[in-house]
């Protein structure tokens, strides 16, 4: 495959954190490619190192191991230099517009930042101008240019968010739970806005999220995880048709349908997600999973291509198939 | 009367420095013995400040009430003396909070507050309350060992459960919780809500579930109530508002959803911005999002229309739509 | 520039307005607080001008006029050398407000950057300097201030150092705490994934977020301060007899407490009246910065 496809290769990764009881394992062993201008999504519970990927990815966090490649260029070992150039390329956007605005500046100020950071203009004129059209973009009415975050609801904040982030012209955005904390029918209009974003604008997505019917709906491939392990890859149609990991199926069978003619049997995993401290070998998902063996409480499960494109990381996915 | 809970024409204001906020502007609600209700709407709907006046936890002020009645069993909620409220909570009217992280008492174990609860409101000894505590927690799915823990011992899953087992200790009549699983994560949401449903039935509690997650409804209620600007604008049975959707805002509400079995391009949002209980707006309160506004929406405050029997909607072509929508949105 | 401006940001008319005047704005509206604002005002124009307004030279002892009462003639009466109170009183506020605020000044900023870079580092940084703070704050202020001023000699700045030192590590340890608190938001790292320096994230986001816990602590160390000046007046260091200073025209008056009010009372009376004043114009001042409270 030719380099240049992917926007971001990621191999091996691994970030352990240390804590006084042992090495963390939050994020182990998860390999991925993104394709330019598509969308991976990432889904998992609380704790299940999410979040820390994609901080490692943006080389906020330094990896333990494994590396990091952004079109081309091996960027986890990148100079303190190198890295402030590569945020222009590759932005955040954070989950809760509440707390990742500072509440004491406006509107206009927020998402000039990053303009000022970088000294991009020179001229307050042509500051302003594109201060301006990044609200035009994100769809913020300029009367609000002056407003402070608190007076805005949540959409309008998350959307302060997404201009900051745009801000720059990147290629590559994490972005980390962005709809969570907002409502539904909001919710719908930042998900339209980042996929027209990424339509005109040619995006490249890493989706983080913990909402299987959001991450369907925005992502090309899908990417599930638990406590810091891939489970599952797969693209994001074949995944939700035949998922094969005893995770994947538990997570599948436990989103609430709004709907009352949609009958499922329902899969209830026992016990909850445990910290992955010093973790015991074997697959992190055998204490919960109700298939487990001995082999699977003994041996850790490698990633194996099922179906064409279609990986899974379970000892007992090939006998099921 | 057969209701349990009867609210009528409740209207609640905040008063401060920057304006009147109407939070609940004239709610009416009916629950019958056992009912599950679910109670649905975006932030600023007024849901729980709703949930809060059913137990007078409102601080007075700022908040205000301005009018209307709660019918509980028999008595006026809004005109019964503070100390004859403090029996009913808790024994009679018991909530479950949204975050079980900050609802228990970090320094006393878990079986102690239960106990608590417990002796507060009945004439029984330590000895026989802690046996009862440990029984709450044997039902909630927790070891009758484990009540001397204290609760940062146990998950984000198991603690909404000792605050679920709380929240039962006295059988109330009614339980009011508010997004009770809306801090856990998705499977541990699935064990919560299946233990809901379990003990209702054991027990034949009413349950008045204040939720934004119409995927939950779905699985866990009877009838559904959906509120917004302060009002009930749509009320139903299940099948009455799930398969014969009337109100737009509830059919927007149903479109703005990501689907997992249908594949779309674009979501269908809701125009505009969430409800402004500072300055709401004249006539129907949805009609600056709604996307069959008329001229005349903005001037009529629209009337609740019984569009089927139990099945009122607050739209001024309550009639109109309800014909529309009747086929069968699925 | 300025209509080419307005095509593009200004939607509806809203004109930027500097922060500076909102929080102005705010603070009108607040009665008992621009009354106190007036006072504080009313200090500091009397401390300029008192050579101009009080009746007397403030050192002119009068033997004949020992300990009068208040009478139209002095109107606060005089002290036990025959000196006009009120003209003392008129320069002493020149003294102990300058000291005080100078002092507060002082070890606000000193305070204050060493609390922010302990907070926001961490780590072994933060540990040597909390624990050097510590020490400082285990040695007894005054007596702090009596070994700092004495190596330092008397005089107005050296007086406002040596109290300014013994002021640095509570503000060192307030700040740090506030930056801590503020450090756990998303928008810090926000900040950071922006690109921005460390430094410029201390004085753009952190600075501005604790500033209201900063201003209520420097209102009431001026009243602190004020107390702190006249101990070491009262030693022998500190301001030098025979410049007033309301502490040391206090002290001086304590032994006729019993027998002769004035000299204790009016100087009394008038660092009440300004540590109230500022007080309430510091109270005043947080609720007007916080945009939150904004309408």
């Amino acid at each position: 495959m030719n380099q240049i496809d992917n926007c971001l290769e990621v191999r091996n990764l691994k970030k352990y954190f240390k804590t006084p009881a042992g090495a963390l394992h939050a994020v182990d062993d998860v390999t991925f490619d993104i394709p330019l201008g598509s969308t991976l999504g990432v889904v998992g519970e609380s704790g299940c190192g999410k979040s820390t990927l994609g901080r490692v990815v943006l080389g906020l966090l330094d990896a333990t191991d494994g590396s990091v490649v952004f079109q081309g260029e091996d960027i986890t070992n990148a100079s303190k230099k190198r890295r402030k150039e590569l945020r222009t390329d590759m932005q955040l956007i954070f989950q809760d517009p509440f707390s990742s605005l500072d509440p004491r500046m406006c509107v206009s100020d927020l998402i000039a930042e990053p303009l000022h950071v970088y000294k991009i203009y020179k001229s307050g004129v042509d500051l302003e101008k594109r201060v301006a059209d990044l609200m035009d973009t994100v769809g913020l009415a300029r009367r609000l240019a002056y407003a402070f975050p608190h007076e805005l609801d949540g959409g309008r904040r998350q959307r302060i968010g997404v201009a900051r982030a745009l801000a720059l012209n990147p290629k590559f955005i994490v972005c980390d739970e962005p709809v969570s904390a907002l409502d539904v029918s909001i919710q719908a209009q930042i998900l339209n806005l980042l996929k027209t974003l990424q339509r005109d604008l040619g995006l490249t997505y890493m989706f983080i999220t913990h909402d299987l019917s959001v991450v369907k709906h925005i992502s090309r491939d899908i990417l599930v995880m638990y406590m810091g392990c891939m489970m599952e890859k797969s693209p994001a149609d074949e995944l939700f048709e035949h998922p094969m990991h005893p995770y994947t199926k538990g997570l599948l069978s436990a989103i609430p349908i709004p709907s009352i003619h949609v009958k499922r049997k329902k899969i209830l995993m026992k016990g909850e997600i445990t910290s992955p401290v010093e973790p015991e070998p074997g697959c992190r998902f055998a204490p919960r999973c109700p298939y487990a063996t001995e082999q699977c409480r003994k041996e850790m499960p490698v990633l194996v291509e099922v179906t064409p494109g279609h990986f899974t990381a379970c000892h007992q996915v090939k006998g099921e198939q | 009367m057969s209701e349990l809970l009867d609210i009528r024409d409740l209207v609640v204001e905040y008063h401060t420095e920057v304006g009147t906020v109407h939070a609940v502007n004239g709610i009416s609600i009916q629950m019958k013995t056992g009912d599950t209700l679910g109670f649905v709407g975006e932030t600023g709907a007024g849901k729980t400040t709703t949930a809060l006046s059913i137990l007078r936890l409102l601080q007075i002020p700022p908040a205000r009430f301005a009018s209307g009645e709660i019918w509980f069993d028999g008595k006026d909620l809004l005109k019964v003396s503070e100390k004859e409220m403090r029996s009913i909570r808790g024994s009679e009217i018991a909530m479950i909070f949204q975050d079980p992280m900050t609802a228990l008492n970090p320094v006393i174990p878990v079986g102690q507050q239960i106990a608590e609860v417990l002796i507060q409101h009945n004439e029984i000894t330590k000895a026989q309350s802690w046996e009862m505590a440990e029984k709450m927690l044997e039902k909630v799915g927790i070891p009758a060992a484990r009540a001397n823990n204290y609760p940062h011992q146990f998950s984000g899953g198991m603690k909404q459960r000792v605050v679920i087992a709380m929240a039962l200790a006295c059988t109330p009549k009614l339980i009011i919780a508010d997004e009770p699983t809306t801090a856990l994560d998705v499977t541990i949401q699935a064990q919560i809500l299946d233990m809901m449903k379990q003990l209702k039935e054991d027990s034949g509690t009413s349950i008045l579930l204040i939720t934004h997650d119409l995927g939950v409804v779905a699985e866990t209620c009877d009838k559904v109530a959906i509120v917004y600007g302060g009002e009930v604008v749509e009320y139903g049975s299940l099948e009455q508002i799930f398969d014969r959707t009337t109100h737009p805002y509830t059919v927007c509400l149903f479109g703005a959803l990501p689907s997992l079995d249908k594949k779309v391009d674009m979501l269908t949002p809701i125009e505009g911005q969430i409800y402004d209980a500072i300055s709401p707006p004249s006539g129907c309160r949805f009609h600056p999002r709604c996307p069959h506004a008329a001229e005349e929406c903005s001037k009529k405050v629209p009337d609740v229309v019984e569009v089927e029997p139990g099945h009122p909607v607050r739209c001024l072509y309550a009639n109109r739509f309800y014909a529309q929508n009747a086929e069968g949105r699925r | 520039m300025k209509n080419k401006k307005a095509d593009f940001l200004l939607g509806d008319g809203t004109k930027k307005h500097s922060q500076w005047l909102d929080v102005w704005s705010r603070l009108r509206k607040n009665p008992l607080a621009m009354i106190c604002l007036i006072i504080v005002i009313l200090l500091i124009l009397v401390a300029i001008f008192a050579p101009l307004i009080s009746p007397y030279p403030y050192a002119k002892q009068n033997p004949g006029e020992k300990m009068l009462y208040p009478s139209w003639q002095h109107l606060l009466g005089t002290d036990n050398y025959g000196r006009d109170l009120l003209s003392r009183i008129l320069y002493g506020g020149r003294i102990s407000l300058l000291v005080s605020v100078m002092a507060v000044v002082i070890s606000l900023i000193v305070g204050g950057l060493i609390g922010a870079t302990a907070g926001y580092y961490g780590g072994g940084y933060d540990t040597t300097i909390m624990r050097i703070m510590d020490i400082l704050m285990g040695i007894p202020s005054f007596l702090f201030a009596v070994c700092i001023s004495a190596a330092l000699g008397t005089g107005v700045v050296n007086t406002a150092v040596a109290i300014a030192i013994t002021g640095v590590p509570s503000y060192a340890r307030l700040v740090r705490a506030s930056v801590l608190s503020i450090k756990g938001n998303e928008f810090i790292e926000a900040a950071t994934a922006l690109g921005n320096t460390n430094m410029r994230i201390i004085l753009k986001h952190v600075i501005p977020n604790v500033l209201s816990p900063l201003i209520v602590q420097s209102t009431l160390n001026i009243g602190a301060f004020i107390m702190a000046i006249s101990g070491l007046s009262f030693v022998g260091l500190g301001v030098q007899p025979p410049t007033p200073e309301w502490g040391s025209i206090m002290s001086s008056g304590r032994q006729y407490i019993r027998d002769f009010y004035p000299i204790v009372t009016f100087p009394g009376v008038a660092i009440v009246i300004t540590l109230f004043a500022f007080n309430i114009l510091g109270d005043g001042l947080r609720d007007a910065m916080d945009p939150k409270l904004k309408k």
